[in-house]
């Protein structure tokens, strides 16, 4: 269904509801009227022509009133919504009052609502009436203002510490952190252990705190506390432009640096208008297929080494050292790649790095036999990870789950076969989704398993690549982006799942507004649902099958 | 007469020219020799807890294709020194909330623990510190006091981290304890005595002679205690205590420097006591094949001498073999989760320990020792067990040559494989 | 019995003269230097909440109690199994046998009804 008769459809069921239908935009958005939203919402969640179950990204967007115009200034916030049955989705837009912006939450209608909620408050100030617990999410607790305001002003200090480069380095090493700063935000339990797990705690997979309420062994609730790593990449794009928001997007997902570097690039390429030479889509694809297995790589073997299987882990090390040593030769970093370019990528793919990559895949093959004798089906470990943390199909839509959290539990949807985007239909490869190895389906097994082999339909895209590569050039010049106004939604399949990427422009060489949807972002919403009953070691594998990576979350 | 009392009527003899039965100061003189012994095997145990540690590491190096230590002294043999002078000139800390006197009492009990097991290990056909009646009982007793020590790192520190660790160890080194106990009784069973020397000399030097190989119930047995020991010894599948992933260092998460290293010493000395007493309960202990202990009694001088150290040497190599499948286990297996190793522990470890215990009393009364059928039961037994070795021999050849084949074909391919391998 | 008990006092009070010499040593070697933030306990890098001393799960417990009665039972068999060995020799071996089975019957029940109540069930 398109967009055009999504709107027919809520004007028929809900009349007065739609202020305007934004149909020249890339992406089409219905505006909607505030009050009016709720009932919009139940209504394109629960029609059975509609069954929009999945709610992608909750964006605020701060729009003062411009000096020269009478308009009057608001902030906008943005619903992208989706199908995954009926393959359709739509985009909704409340403008709230700027000086008091309050809109009635969508968090009972879609979970994952909750986080994107807190997140547009804390960022943007906007209040949600009816949130469960609206408390701010990146930032402390106890700052002011809020930073995805246009007129934000950062104050110069917070609890003594200064918040400028300037005043750091005229002033030296920090004074003592003043404990409030440490202040979470969640509810205690009375009579209950309280415990915080993170931020420094080796299975939390970087800098993300749960704040644990357990007894003994057996938790009454976890609940994620994050922002530790908040660098405000989304703000810093707005300053940067676009061609400098491209090695910021390498730190958004360093697991995955090659995603969100393909997800901005296809965003302002779409903005743009511009097409991409055939050789360098199989560049990105070369380039990204191996980022993605060696994503899965860390995600599978970090798993085993939080069950306290270390050897795995350390295999699996080795067998990606060898990707990065190719990484470097293709694009010179290891890590954060920023390889992709607005219209091809920084350099080609020499003949030779396409035979180390022949050359390793050969080796790499017969490697995963040896994992899985390894440790695949070792019996402790099935016995840590089977009917572990299980999530229904339907919870992992209404939660927001993406890619191999996803598939996991059954629902057979990848981006690059669904959504198609660079030259991915041309290849041959599978969906794979939880088979429920071990009796259930979308237990911690099944994800560790769709990793694994999701790593081998890389291998095989890789093959099928590496023969159809063209001739050709690697890069078009594209001269300085300066999009005109308009609003774009990209996203590509990347090792934690869909890497979306929001972009309103406004006809400057900077983004007005860019924002980023990550797996993890999402998949840490889950958590605090399923926590309850886990074992303490329960939810080590639960986050561990869920490969949630800090930076993704914050930022 | 144990090698001390010995050594102490020699002394008496020859320096204070008296006879040792009658002479007032005959027990100082052994007091000081013991002293003098302990000293010894104190150095032995620091000796042999080191390496162990260097030895792990670099098995667990060639486990997971990296190097592990090798710059301290040729091959870094010495980094275990190295660590321990470290450890020495590391702050001492002590937790402002820490509850003290358990806080620093809880090493001195992990230590005294681990170390007053040595005191009846029957090292060779002579060798033993002191050989008590109650052996076994002893060890059972000693080792349960580094339970003591740790829940009191634990509680001591006043970190709910270390406090997991510390509830986590007290219950799973109890739980095991049974098990372990009811496989031990078994071997005594067998033997009809409690003192470590007995039980060794119960057995003989030939494998049909070891109480492993007596029946099938002393068979499950050894892999019943030998499963119960690595619970015991805190390690990997039963890391619990100490689960980085999980409480994040356990017990002993607040120590630093050689408090800290106390706990480690405690653990990889504790590999080697409980490979030890495998090796002296079920596999025959110093026992040299083909002659009898009464004879190694009999001889004197640097015969005497000669065999002690054979019987020695024999004993090592089977408790550094067992200590070797520890390891490997360690860097094989992941860990298990709290409820299963209780479950593990009480559902099938304790019921079949007490099958066994069963099983061998009726053996005990049905098949007459020596005679046709218990003969039998023998060679079937050590059968089985070549059985066992030559199929896990087989099947890690069978790995070996896949992997071989493998790196062969990969060999000149512009990898950084094949990995770096110990000399 | 006592006299084979003094080897084991002096080993153990050569393990705590050593334990105790190797940490005065470190008292010396080692720097000192206190530091509030060093001195507060470990939660992961921020300031612990809540206190330490807490109801704690009762399974620990549990298990605390069964292995009282357990292990004891084990350690009570040692002394039984070597009067057993020489009540097989001079023929006593059937009543030896019959009072342990006596025991042990007890105490197997009460293993048994444990296991029934769910007393050995974690979740």
């Amino acid at each position: 269904m398109t967009p055009a008769e999504i709107r027919e459809r809520v004007s028929a069921a809900c009349p007065g509801a739609v202020e305007e239908f934004q149909a020249d935009l890339l992406d089409p958005v219905l505006r909607l009227r505030p009050d009016r939203l709720r009932e919009v919402c139940r209504f394109l969640r629960d029609d059975p022509g509609l069954r929009l179950h999945y709610l992608r990204l909750v964006t605020g967007i701060d729009r003062p009133a411009a000096a020269d115009s009478e308009t009057p200034g608001g902030i906008d916030v943005v619903y992208h919504l989706w199908s995954y049955e009926l393959r359709h989705g739509c985009q909704l837009r409340v403008r709230l009052d700027r000086a008091n912006p309050v809109v009635e939450t969508v968090s009972d209608l879609w979970p994952d609502a909750n986080w994107y909620e807190r997140e547009c408050f804390d960022l943007l100030g906007v209040t949600f009436a009816g949130h469960p617990g609206l408390t701010r999410l990146l930032m402390p607790a106890d700052w002011v203002g809020h930073p995805l305001r246009k007129d934000y002003a950062r104050p110069e200090r917070y609890h003594g510490l200064p918040t400028s480069r300037a005043t750091v380095l005229a002033e030296g090493r920090a004074a003592e952190v003043a404990p409030a700063m440490h202040d979470t935000k969640a509810q205690p339990i009375e009579g209950y252990l309280r415990l915080n797990m993170g931020p420094h705690h080796p299975a939390t997979h970087g800098v993300i705190n749960f704040l644990l309420e357990t007894d003994g062994e057996i938790l009454k609730k976890a609940t994620p506390d994050v922002g530790y790593l908040h660098r405000g990449i989304e703000k810093l794009a707005e300053q940067v432009g676009y061609v400098g928001t491209m090695p910021y997007t390498d730190r958004v997902d360093y697991l995955g640096a090659m995603f969100t570097n393909h997800g901005w690039a296809l965003a302002v390429e779409k903005l743009l208008g511009v097409e991409v030479p055939r050789r360098a889509e199989f560049c990105r694809v070369i380039a990204s297929e191996l980022n993605r297995i060696a994503s899965h790589l860390i995600s599978t073997g970090s798993l085993a080494m939080d069950l306290g299987a270390f050897t795995p882990f350390l295999h699996w090390i080795r067998e990606r050292e060898t990707i990065n040593d190719i990484m470097e030769r293709i694009c010179g970093a290891r890590l954060t790649y920023n390889y992709l370019r607005f219209g091809g990528v920084s350099r080609d793919i020499d003949p030779e790095t396409l035979d180390k990559i022949k050359h390793w895949i050969d080796h790499f093959e017969p490697m995963m036999d040896e994992f899985d004798r390894l440790i695949s089906s070792n019996e402790i470990f099935v016995r840590r990870l089977a009917g572990v943390a299980v999530i229904s199909p339907a919870d992992a839509i209404a939660y927001g789950l993406v890619g191999p959290n996803l598939r996991a539990s059954g629902v057979a949807w990848d981006t690059r076969r669904d959504e198609p985007y660079s030259i991915y239909p041309e290849f041959a490869f599978d969906v794979v989704t939880g088979r429920a190895v071990h009796g259930t389906l979308g237990d911690a097994y099944d994800r560790y398993d769709c990793r694994l082999r999701e790593i081998k339909e890389s291998l095989k895209i890789l093959r099928q690549a590496m023969a159809a590569i063209p001739e050709g050039e690697a890069r078009v010049k594209v001269p300085r982006p300066k999009p005109a106004a308009n609003e774009v939604y990209a996203r590509v399949e990347g090792p934690r799942g869909e890497c979306g990427f929001y972009v309103v422009s406004d006809g400057t060489e900077k983004p007005y507004r860019a924002r980023f949807r990550t797996g993890s972002f999402t998949a840490m919403t889950i958590i605090e649902h399923l926590s309850p009953g886990l074992m303490l070691a329960d939810l080590v594998a639960l986050i561990g099958s869920l490969d949630v990576i800090a930076p993704e979350i914050d930022r | 007469m144990n090698i001390i009392q010995h050594v102490a009527n020699l002394l008496i003899r020859s320096v204070f020219h008296a006879d040792p039965a009658s002479w007032p100061w005959t027990w100082l003189v052994q007091a000081v020799v013991i002293g003098i012994a302990a000293f010894l095997a104190f150095a032995f145990v620091a000796i042999f807890a080191g390496p162990v540690s260097w030895i792990e590491r670099r098995i667990a190096g060639r486990i997971q294709s990296r190097i592990g230590p090798n710059r301290v002294g040729p091959q870094g043999v010495l980094q275990w020194l190295a660590d321990g002078v470290k450890c020495w000139l590391k702050e001492d800390l002590v937790p402002a909330a820490a509850d003290r006197p358990l806080f620093l009492a809880a090493p001195y009990l992990v230590f005294t623990g681990m170390f007053g097991a040595f005191v009846v290990l029957p090292f060779g056909a002579q060798v033993v510190a002191a050989d008590l009646n109650v052996g076994i009982l002893y060890l059972l007793a000693i080792t349960s006091l580094v339970v003591v020590g740790l829940l009191m790192a634990g509680w001591g520190s006043n970190s709910k981290w270390a406090l997991f660790g510390g509830v986590r160890s007290a219950a799973q080194l109890v739980s095991y304890e049974v098990p372990s106990a009811f496989s031990l009784l078994c071997v005594v069973l067998l033997a009809g005595t409690l003192s470590t020397q007995g039980i060794v000399a119960a057995q003989g030097g030939w494998p049909w002679d070891w109480f492993i190989f007596r029946n099938p119930f002393m068979f499950a047995a050894f892999f019943l205690y030998f499963t119960a020991a690595i619970a015991e010894g805190n390690r990997t599948p039963f890391d619990l205590p100490e689960a980085e992933s999980e409480i994040v260092a356990g017990y002993n998460i607040e120590y630093s420097g050689m408090r800290f290293l106390f706990f480690l010493f405690a653990e990889w000395a504790n590999i080697w006591i409980m490979a030890a007493i495998s090796a002296f309960a079920f596999l025959g202990g110093w026992q040299i094949p083909g002659i009898a202990p009464e004879q190694i009694a009999a001889t004197k001088g640097w015969e005497f001498v000669g065999w002690q150290a054979l019987s020695w040497t024999i004993f090592l190599v089977k408790a550094t073999f067992l200590v070797f499948v520890v390891i490997q286990i360690r860097w094989t297996l992941p860990r298990l989760r709290v409820d299963q190793l209780m479950i593990t522990c009480w559902k099938y470890l304790v019921p079949l320990s007490m099958l066994m215990v069963l099983g061998v009393l009726v053996l005990l009364a049905l098949v007459p020792e020596g005679g046709g059928a218990d003969t039998i039961l023998r060679g079937a037994m050590v059968g089985l067990g070549l059985a066992v070795v030559l199929v896990s021999a087989l099947r890690v050849r069978r790995t070996f040559r896949v992997d071989r084949e493998h790196y062969r074909e990969m060999e000149g391919r512009d990898l950084w494989y094949p990995p770096y391998r110990l000399p | 019995m006592t006299a084979s008990a003094v080897p084991v006092l002096l080993v153990l009070l050569v393990a705590v003269l050593f334990a105790a010499l190797f940490l005065v040593l470190s008292y010396w070697l080692g720097p000192r230097r206190r530091d509030p933030l060093k001195e507060s306990p470990y939660e992961c890098g921020i300031p612990a909440r809540g206190t330490v001393q807490i109801r704690f799960f009762v399974r620990f417990f549990l298990v605390a109690l069964f292995f009282l009665i357990f292990d004891l039972e084990a350690v009570f068999l040692y002394p039984w199994v070597l009067v057993f060995r020489s009540s097989l020799e001079s023929g006593a071996a059937a009543f030896a046998l019959g009072e342990m089975g006596v025991f042990l019957a007890i105490l197997v029940t009460g293993f048994v009804y444990v296991w029934r109540k769910g007393g050995l069930e974690w979740q």
